[in-house]
């Protein structure tokens, strides 16, 4: 069953076509990696699909839906940057999300911030980075959503922390859904990725199982990476 | 979800509201106690008139303070990485901009409130009070039914006029996140632009109406009282003012819901 539904979009920023007739499908319960090199158009991408941009063609889908409010009951989405209101602390980031999402699993959030050692009524503002881009994915995970977008999830992150981050997604993961998650540390990831989108210029060069591109190029797909992007 | 939005939003803005209730309340404090201590030497006295300074500097404070973090909320919520978190919500764009349009009132009306209760600290402190109720008494007392009805439309002009200058706001901030770049100096010329043509808008409404009519004055004059013509003029204003709001509020929620711009 199809899930995400990209059909032909294109997007320019002024002059500069970031996106050029993407399409692609996600089924249900796949793990797929966007792939590709800073300024490929991932971020693009992935903001048109959670309603933050609007695209010039095409038409995104989430589960036969046209994207709007009801998709983004659908869509866990984690953005690359700090998006949660820094004054807040986690507790009350928790009660934000119990009354939005009704997908939330408060108790499931509360077990994972146990797991971190950290105080409930600690400010956002008063973490680290580190620690401010686990509550998020903490947050994002536990919602019990169809598909999850991860942009960047492990960019700028010590390896400690990135396999705490790995490891999080993957036991968090609802089996039913699906996974969308952008990165260019491939070597990190590759083991857990069902599919590949490989995004170079705006335009989708290669989108296929990992599997399958194993087995036709001899490659592992961090390889394949390099040598796709290699400058 | 209006009430959720409600509650977060409030909460939000009360929190960088209260310090400056905080502040106003012991200025009004410090200020009496400096007016009482003012015969007492040539220090306290000038120490007084700085005081009376700091007090009128803090009351601007107060509702400038209240207005621009009102706006400066919105901007927030729809340009900068806030943004993330608030158009991902499953909520509608126009239950965000009511959220919003709720919220500044009801902080505005707090601030008024808080100003309020100063003027009432300052008449008391200064052993005004018996004085000041007894001439608010006898004001009461001779006050006519056009005069009431003066102060209800004076009031709800004021509402309407500060809800209209929000959504002016609210109109330019979701013209200016349609620019890639510099979206709060995009933001305040279309500001500028729409301001122009909201004073057009006022004076050719109000010509029209004359023109239409032109015994409209010279009927009022001959008909109702002073107070009772601007009554008549004040009622226009708020009907044009409503209009006008009810005009651009569609627009910025076509705007923020169809081309959203998180670049």
């Amino acid at each position: 069953m199809t899930l995400l539904e990209v059909n032909h979009v294109s997007k320019s920023y002024g002059k500069n076509k970031v996106l050029d007739d993407v399409t692609f499908n996600i089924t249900k319960g796949k793990i797929v990696g966007l792939l590709g090199p800073n300024g490929s158009g991932k971020t693009t991408l992935i903001k048109l699909i959670n309603d933050l941009l609007k695209e010039d063609s095409g038409s995104i889908k989430i589960s036969g839906i046209t994207k709007g409010v009801e998709t983004k009951k659908l869509i866990s989405y984690l953005p690359d940057k700090n998006y949660l209101n820094q004054n807040m602390t986690i507790l009350e980031l928790l009660n934000y999300f119990k009354d939005f999402y009704s997908d939330f699993r408060i108790g499931k959030a509360k077990e994972l911030i146990k797991k971190l050692d950290l105080d409930l009524n600690q400010k956002l503002k008063t973490m680290s980075k580190g620690t401010k881009e686990k509550v998020q994915l903490i947050l994002v995970m536990s919602r019990k959503a169809k598909l999850y977008i991860l942009d960047e999830p492990i960019g700028g992150i010590d390896p400690a922390a990135r396999d705490y981050i790995i490891e999080t997604i993957l036991t968090n993961f609802n089996e039913d859904a699906s996974l969308l998650i952008s990165t260019h540390l491939i070597s990190d990831l590759e083991k857990v990725l069902d599919e590949v989108i490989f995004l170079k210029e705006g335009k989708i060069i290669r989108n296929s199982s990992t599997d399958l591109i194993r087995k036709e190029t001899n490659m592992s797909i961090n390889d394949l990476f390099r040598e796709e992007f290699k400058c | 979800m209006l009430k959720k939005l409600l509650k977060y939003d409030l909460k939000n803005l009360f929190k960088s509201l209260l310090p400056i209730y905080l502040v106003t309340l012991v200025v009004t404090i410090l200020t009496v106690i400096l007016n009482n201590l003012s015969n007492k030497s040539n220090l306290f006295s000038t120490l007084n008139a700085l005081m009376i300074f700091s007090y009128i500097i803090i009351l601007m404070v107060l509702l400038i303070g209240t207005f621009f973090l009102s706006i400066r909320d919105f901007y927030l919520d729809f340009t900068s990485e806030r943004a993330y978190l608030v158009n991902t919500l499953p909520v509608k764009k126009r239950t965000i901009i009511a959220s919003k349009f709720t919220t500044s009132l009801i902080t505005m009306i707090a601030s008024m409130v808080v100003m309020f209760i100063s003027f009432l600290i300052l008449i008391i402190g200064n052993g005004i009070w018996v004085s000041f109720a007894r001439e608010v008494s006898i004001l009461l007392n001779t006050m006519t039914g056009e005069i009431w009805g003066l102060l209800i439309l004076t009031t709800v002009l004021m509402i309407v006029m500060y809800i209209g200058i929000l959504a002016l706001c609210y109109f330019s901030i979701s013209l200016g996140q349609l620019k890639n770049t510099n979206k709060l100096g995009f933001s305040f010329l279309a500001f500028i632009g729409i301001y122009i043509i909201y004073e057009i808008y006022f004076t050719i409404s109000l010509s029209t109406i004359f023109v239409i009519d032109p015994n409209f004055i010279r009927a009022l004059d001959a008909t109702v009282t002073p107070i009772g013509s601007i009554n008549v003029l004040m009622t226009i204003i708020i009907v044009l003012s409503l209009i006008f709001t009810a005009i651009i509020t569609p627009i910025t929620n076509y705007l923020l819901k169809n081309h959203l711009n998180l670049e």
